[in-house]
């Protein structure tokens, strides 16, 4: 059942999309800094 | 949010006496739509969050030793979410009072923007994740530094100290005070005497910086129920505290020249920021002391307190930045020559 559409709920919608994506950029970059540091540490820096 | 006519008077007026019960405190009638990006960026207090940065920075810089850029590039980012992360639990347990307060009321809690759950999942998520980062990329003496900061303002400051002493500010302005200790941390893995200088530099700053700030904001404190110094004390004996604290600051502000962490264009920086800001503690004891108004506003007058206030912040920074000068590579020489 998808909740009706009205002006409410696109917002919060869109916010939902917003939070999400902010969540995973941000799980993306710790993987990515994670990765970049354990190069830079094998590396001896 | 920012559009809604709540919001609007919200900001514009007292906030327990004009915005609709519904949207302050626990049951805040929650905006349904739940929290923008914006409102949890605001729950990091960016503000505070820089000048924690930058100072965080300058330790790392004028400590000894190398450190790989990425390496420190890390650790100033886990000093920035360390410090978001205290403030998100700040607003998280201070929700009751920011919602009384004029300077606080439009914070994302209050407002109705983000759960007080939200708020403490989303800091206690990252408080984990800026001190698990910084001891696994950096080192543990860091990590641990910035755990014991984040432990020192939430639950020292923040649950202890801020509703039960006129002293909240003078012990919890350790925490803020942490951050050169970090980043000097961050490059050699300890604590040494010099760190602990750049730790005494804030430490000794921040009460003179808040007091001037609770003289023009003295209602808001005293309707929220915070025993700030002027609250509790009065004007004049905050006054006079605070001329005292920047007549025992100057000579800890040399302490950096003194033990060789800053040269010569630390020193004279220091010298003229001291000087102006003895200055400016002087003008705020010589200013009139300002009735509180029957509403406790507290809005009028202190201008000296509010030109104080601003001083405080350059001050700050021009310490910083002058010790992050001093290790220009060249600029001595050149200034030398």
């Amino acid at each position: 059942m998808n909740a009706p559409q009205t002006p409410a709920n696109d917002e919060r919608a869109r916010r939902q999309r917003a939070r999400n994506w902010a969540i995973f950029l941000a799980l993306a970059a710790f993987v990515v800094i994670v990765y970049i540091v354990t190069i830079v540490r094998m590396k001896g820096g | 949010m920012r559009g809604d006519p709540a919001f609007i008077r919200m900001r514009d007026t007292d906030c327990m006496t004009r915005v609709a019960p519904s949207l302050l405190g626990e049951q805040a009638g929650l905006s349904t739509a739940g929290g923008s990006i914006g409102d949890f960026i605001a729950l990091l207090k960016p503000r505070v969050m820089s000048l924690v940065v930058f100072t965080g920075f300058a330790g790392l810089v004028v400590a000894p030793g190398d450190i790989h850029p990425l390496i420190a590039g890390v650790a100033v980012l886990c000093i920035a979410v360390g410090a978001g992360a205290s403030g998100a639990i700040n607003m998280w347990f201070d929700r009751d009072i920011d919602a009384i307060m004029n300077r606080t009321c439009g914070r994302p809690i209050p407002r109705g923007a983000v759960s007080p759950d939200a708020a403490l999942s989303f800091g206690g998520v990252l408080a984990v994740f800026s001190v698990m980062l910084m001891g696994i990329a950096v080192n543990w003496m860091a990590a641990g530094l910035l755990a014991f900061t984040i432990f020192f303002y939430i639950v020292i400051y923040t649950m202890w100290l801020k509703r039960r002493t006129p002293q909240n500010i003078v012990i919890g302005g350790a925490a803020g005070a942490f951050p050169p200790m970090i980043g000097w941390a961050a490059v050699t893995g300890d604590v040494s005497l010099a760190s602990i200088s750049l730790f005494l530099l804030i430490f000794m700053w921040t009460p003179p910086h808040f007091w001037a700030l609770s003289l023009f904001r003295e209602g808001d404190y005293a309707k929220a129920g915070v025993p700030m110094m002027p609250v509790v004390a009065g004007q004049r004996a905050t006054k006079r505290q605070m001329l005292a604290y920047t007549l025992l600051l100057a000579p800890i502000a040399l302490v950096p020249a003194w033990l060789g962490v800053a040269g010569l264009i630390y020193a004279a920086i220091a010298v003229g920021l001291n000087v102006a800001f003895i200055g400016h503690a002087i003008a705020v004891l010589r200013e009139r002391d300002v009735a509180l108004p029957a509403h406790g506003a507290g809005k009028g007058g202190h201008r000296a307190a509010k030109a104080m206030f601003g001083f405080s912040l350059i001050y700050l920074f021009g310490h910083f930045a002058a010790l992050v000068l001093d290790r220009a590579p060249g600029l001595v020489e050149l200034l030398g020559s």
